[in-house]
């Protein structure tokens, strides 16, 4: 670990070493240094010793690309394409031999930079960069050489990306969607995780912006972020959940039409992935919980939309002018026989009124200290009715979203937070991933967590528990 | 009542050689509608002469003696065996009971009514049309003539002497069905037990929800030695001692050594036909008979009420209808990582023949019924390619969409079905001996235990390898006949997959019993002890008559009243025991579903390979 003097000294020269960049490049005019379609040059254009690579240290300025190739999984995504689980993978979906996945064209779409297509691309370009610098930036032939100077620094994001395809990487919607082509799904570029092919041994996705923001080995400055949304966890969390909901919906859309899905097959339909995981991926039980409880919808249905259309959304939707909440096509996918037609007719609705929802969030005021509170109160609600009959992705989402106004929470008021508020969201967290024993993918020890037991009890905690004392603790910060 | 005495009788060659050309079971089906005007008879009827033998009935007390005695040719004591401890008597109880009533809120319609076609498999009731008046009782359950046939016109006569005579097919036409048919009894078992949607036996998706079991994969033999049996192994029949070209076609004696083996073989045969054909015919979206095809589309008050739009609803609810047949634990099961489904791969799995490949996470149809297709083939010499060939089509049909394509699983079905036809006929010509039983165990252990052409041994599902042990355990308690000792892999295997999963069957019969006697006229149960060593080894003599001593229990089940049987069963307090049980079985099998890893079953093949190897020696 690089010491904090050694770095600013070396930052300072760094910024030298920027200002005689600037010099020579002046005289540029600031239009893109190409037209659209704007082509990637590969990492290693960014990579000079003197601009992105000074390798400074995890996270500070100018090391960029080493915090990259240091930390940040991205970089192995086009490695692990030859390892023994991508192997099986491919060799349940297409019956190719080890070593395939990498030249699997499903597989590269998010694998590898600009969807494993080298053509069209700078000399520098390689597909095993895995997931570089201009997956998330764009393609740098029309910033790179401008990008640095003062007249483009005072553009805004949306011109950057406009005229010059840097992506918007600040304003959270963009943030979110960019991130959501691959953690979501989109399935017009082909990049989709559908249930064949997590079947065939690809992990599920249940992407959410707040968490991923937070545990990504950042290139850049958690300050910056928090300059820009002083409560960025918290809003990040609910302006994700809405654009997530909203990327989740295209590529529902997307679904219905037949015309896209993996390997230009027609698109599997039902698409499995659309529904909660654990409903029906789980050892059967005799009496089980669930059973005792009965069902919302016909017995035997799938419920749709646990992770990304779930009471969450709706929570953070309450408050929203436009009535956004996805009710129709929630209706529509919890029984049999929907038509994909009409489903698709309900996703484009929504997905407008989504946008609208998500922009307008994204524009409103930061949250102070009351409002944060308000929104965990109704998260915290919505636990302790759902407690002996949620799911685990229901849950898992509303921890989600505690995690995040705790660490906002903690962002405005350092020495705010209730001590018990943190214990009891470790607790609820560990009690989300204790479910799972170890060998285990599904959460099987779920139900054994419903019900009530009062603290100190050998029995351990149940979420009916734990949302009590949630409660209990965030109450006890009023008085 | 009629004592019956029943005399040694020729055997007439001509008549069995008749008999011998005649169809016995392929066209089982046609046969059936000139069942159009019999009528079906209640339990009580039977129970007059089947809750136990008395007088000359019972077995000759001098071991020289040559008179046939009724217990010579049948138990007569069907009926108690199947009232206290057989389930299917109860299975009208069920409905009423706390699993029906939750069943009923959960579904929001009453399973103790015709309409929702729960009666059909818990009480005959798509039978209850032709009863006899005053004839079918529905508290009976799945009662004699749900399995033997309608009896108004062989009620009198099959209780005489000349009965005997008849052929198979003769007692056919006047209502008797012929069980010792293997296909016969195999089509009758799986039209509950796998579905039959004509008949309107279909257990949906939206029932399993609500709480009904899952299905057991069922072989056979074992399904028919669990039922429990109310009747002996024909080995063990007086009767079938002096085996005579009559007795041979008019009972099926052809191979009495190896009757459960065929009995297993021809079982996977109709199994896999039925599977394929639960599917087809309900993937038939013109069908004018949405109550009978579809139940799971009829619930509700919103259920469409012109067929048209029935019709319309059942092709648009298609997964739904399907996952009715689908292979339940392919997607019921926790997801362990690493877990063998996906080092697998997805298809039907034959051993080392590699079938066409399915995407991965596909509802297939349930795999287990074409695990013992292999043995059927190898026993029968018959080529696999048919067979291979009407798989590869199903399999085809389920890659084209999740579920299947409706429109061509239908032409799959057709050819598959006709491949299993060939294949049964072929296994009806061939004579089971220990050479041909010998070769089929261990060709089917070498495929099973030795890689195929893409490297890989076959791993099993749960299901599929509980249907292999099974089969094990019949072939090899046949050829170990008469000698001592078990093959201890075989065993072993057996009690891993816990396939009897009974454990408490006595504790069951126990309660029923004293139940049975609360409701009948007696107030003495000190039969208990007696009948159920009586059940222990129902072909032993001396166990008869020490439960015939005890007059109590023929009084019991004479004075039997069978509502006040049912309402004692669902009484608070009883019905709780006995549904635990259940439950408590219930447990079991599936914690081995849960536990199961094909590696595991592996290891036993092998050793049971070396075990029969070193037999053969």
């Amino acid at each position: 670990m690089i010491s904090f003097l050694k770095a600013k000294a070396l930052k300072k020269f760094a910024l030298l070493t920027m200002g005689a960049m600037f010099i020579c490049f002046r005289t540029a005019p600031i239009t893109a240094a190409e037209k659209e379609p704007f082509t990637p040059l590969g990492a290693p254009s960014c990579a000079s010793a003197a601009c992105h690579n000074q390798n400074l240290g995890k996270g500070i300025p100018f090391s960029e690309y080493t915090t990259w190739t240091g930390f940040d999984p991205h970089h192995k995504a086009y490695a692990v394409l030859f390892n023994p689980r991508s192997d099986r993978i491919v060799k349940n979906l297409y019956n190719t031999g080890p070593g395939s996945a990498g030249a699997t064209q499903l597989c590269l779409n998010c694998h590898s930079t600009n969807q494993g297509k080298s053509d069209h691309a700078g000399p520098g370009f390689s597909l095993t960069e895995g997931v570089g610098c201009e997956s998330c930036h764009g393609a740098s032939s029309g910033y790179i050489s401008v990008h640095f100077t003062e007249k483009f620094k005072k553009l805004s994001s949306q011109e950057k990306e406009k005229d010059f395809g840097l992506t918007n990487t600040k304003d959270l919607s963009s943030r979110n969607n960019m991130c959501a082509d691959c953690h979501v799904g989109n399935a017009k570029k082909g990049m989709e995780v559908n249930h064949d092919l997590i079947a065939a041994g690809h992990p599920r996705l249940n992407f959410e912006l707040s968490a991923y923001s937070a545990q990504y080995p950042k290139h850049w400055k958690m300050s910056d972020d928090l300059k820009r949304y002083p409560d960025f966890n918290a809003k990040a969390w609910a302006v994700g959940q809405i654009q997530s909901s909203k990327i989740a919906l295209q590529l529902l859309q997307d679904r219905t039409t037949g015309l896209h899905g993996v390997d230009g097959n027609k698109t599997p339909w039902p698409e499995f992935t659309e529904f909660d995981c654990f409903s029906c991926h789980k050892d059967l039980k005799i009496n089980s919980k669930k059973y005792q409880g009965g069902y919302s919808n016909k017995p035997g249905s799938l419920p749709w939309g646990g992770w990304f259309n779930g009471n969450a959304l709706k929570l953070v939707l309450e408050d929203s002018k436009v009535k956004a909440f996805p009710t129709e096509v929630s209706l529509q996918m919890n029984q049999f026989g929907a038509q994909p037609s009409k489903v698709g007719q309900s996703c484009k609705k929504a997905i407008e009124q989504l946008e609208i929802a998500a922009l307008d969030l994204e524009k409103s005021p930061t949250w102070n200290k009351s409002q944060l509170l308000s929104l965990a109160k109704k998260l915290i609600d919505s636990g302790k009715t759902n407690a002996e009959k949620g799911s685990w992705d229901e849950f898992a989402q509303l921890y989600l979203g505690l995690a995040a106004i705790h660490n906002s929470w903690d962002d405005l008021d350092p020495q705010g937070v209730p001590k018990d508020f943190t214990k009891e969201l470790v607790i609820l967290r560990d009690l989300l991933k204790d479910v799972f024993p170890k060998g285990f993918d599904s959460p099987s020890l779920f139900e054994d967590k419903f019900g009530f037991n009062p603290r100190n009890e050998k029995s351990g905690e149940t979420f009916s528990s734990v949302f009590r004392s949630l409660q209990i603790a965030l109450e006890s910060n009023r008085r | 009542m009629t004592l019956i005495k029943i005399q040694p009788i020729q055997g007439l060659l001509i008549a069995s050689l008749i008999s011998f050309l005649l169809p016995t079971g392929s066209n089982a089906q046609e046969k059936k509608d000139a069942w159009a005007d019999l009528k079906y008879q209640s339990a009580a009827k039977c129970g007059e002469c089947h809750a136990l033998p008395k007088g000359n009935q019972l077995p000759s007390e001098d071991p020289a003696s040559k008179e046939l005695r009724a217990w010579d040719v049948v138990l007569m004591t069907e009926y108690s065996i199947w009232k206290t401890h057989d389930k299917h008597a109860q299975a009208y109880a069920v409905l009423v009971g706390p699993r029906g009533k939750r069943m009923s809120e959960i579904l929001g319609q009453d399973v103790t009514k015709q309409e929702t076609g729960c009666l059909n498999c818990h009480a005959m009731g798509n039978l209850a049309a032709k009863a006899d008046l005053g004839g079918l009782d529905k508290l009976d359950g799945v009662s004699c003539a749900g399995c033997h046939g309608p009896s108004s016109k062989w009620l009198g006569e099959h209780a005489e002497f000349n009965w005997r005579k008849k052929t198979a097919a003769q007692k056919h036409d006047l209502g008797m069905r012929d069980l010792r048919d293997p296909e016969v009894r195999s089509m009758l078992c799986v039209s509950c037990h796998i579905g039959n949607a004509g008949e309107g036996k279909v257990v949906t998706h939206a029932m399993f929800a609500a709480g009904h079991p899952p299905l057991p994969p069922i072989e056979i033999a074992t399904f028919s030695k669990n039922e429990p049996q109310h009747w002996r192994n024909p080995k063990n029949v007086p009767y079938f001692k002096n085996v005579n070209a009559e007795k041979k076609t008019n009972y099926h004696l052809e191979d009495i050594d190896f009757f459960r083996t065929r009995l297993a073989l021809v079982g996977a045969l109709v199994s896999l036909k039925e599977t394929v054909k639960l599917a087809a015919d309900r993937a038939d979206f013109a069908n004018k008979n949405p109550t009978m095809l579809w139940p799971e589309i009829m619930m509700g008050a919103n259920a469409p009420k012109e067929i048209a739009q029935q019709q319309e609803l059942a092709k648009a609810a298609w997964p739904e209808i399907a996952m009715a047949h689908s292979d339940c634990f392919a997607c019921h099961h926790d997801l362990k990582y690493p877990g063998f489904r996906q080092v697998r791969g997805y298809s039907f799995h034959l051993a080392q023949r590699p079938l066409l490949r399915v995407s991965p996470g596909r509802p297939l149809l349930r795999s287990w019924p074409t695990s013992l297709v292999e043995a059927a083939l190898i026993a029968s010499e018959t080529p696999i390619d048919e067979i291979e060939k009407g798989l590869n089509s199903i399999l085809a049909s389920s890659n084209e969409r999740p579920f299947g394509n409706p429109e061509t699983i239908k032409s799959a079905s057709i050819q598959l079905s006709k491949a299993c036809d060939v294949a049964l006929a072929k296994l009806r010509a061939k004579k089971l001996d220990k050479p041909t039983v010998t070769r089929t165990v261990q060709e089917l252990l070498r495929l099973y235990t030795k890689p195929g052409p893409d490297g890989k041994i076959i791993s099993p599902d749960y299901e599929s390898a509980r249907q292999l042990a099974s089969l094990l355990e019949v072939i090899s308690e046949e050829l170990n006949e008469g000698k001592k000792g078990t093959i201890v892999p075989v065993t072993e295997l057996s009690s891993l997959l816990n396939i009897h999963p009974y454990q408490n069957r006595i504790s069951r019969v126990k309660e029923v019993l004293d139940i049975t006697v609360r409701a009948s006229r007696s107030d003495k149960s000190d039969f208990k002890d007696d009948f159920i060593n009586y059940l222990t080894d129902i072909s032993s003599a001396s166990n008869l008559v020490k439960l015939v001593k005890n007059p109590n229990f023929l009084v019991t089940m004479i004075t039997l009243d069978n509502s006040k049987f049912n309402s004692e069963i669902n009484k608070p307090g009883v019905i709780e025991k006995l549904q635990k049980f259940d439950d408590d079985e219930e447990v079991i099998t599936l914690k081995s579903i849960s536990d199961y890893e094909p590696e595991l079953l592996r290891k036993k093949l092998v050793e049971i390979s070396e075990a029969l190897g070193n037999k053969g020696k």
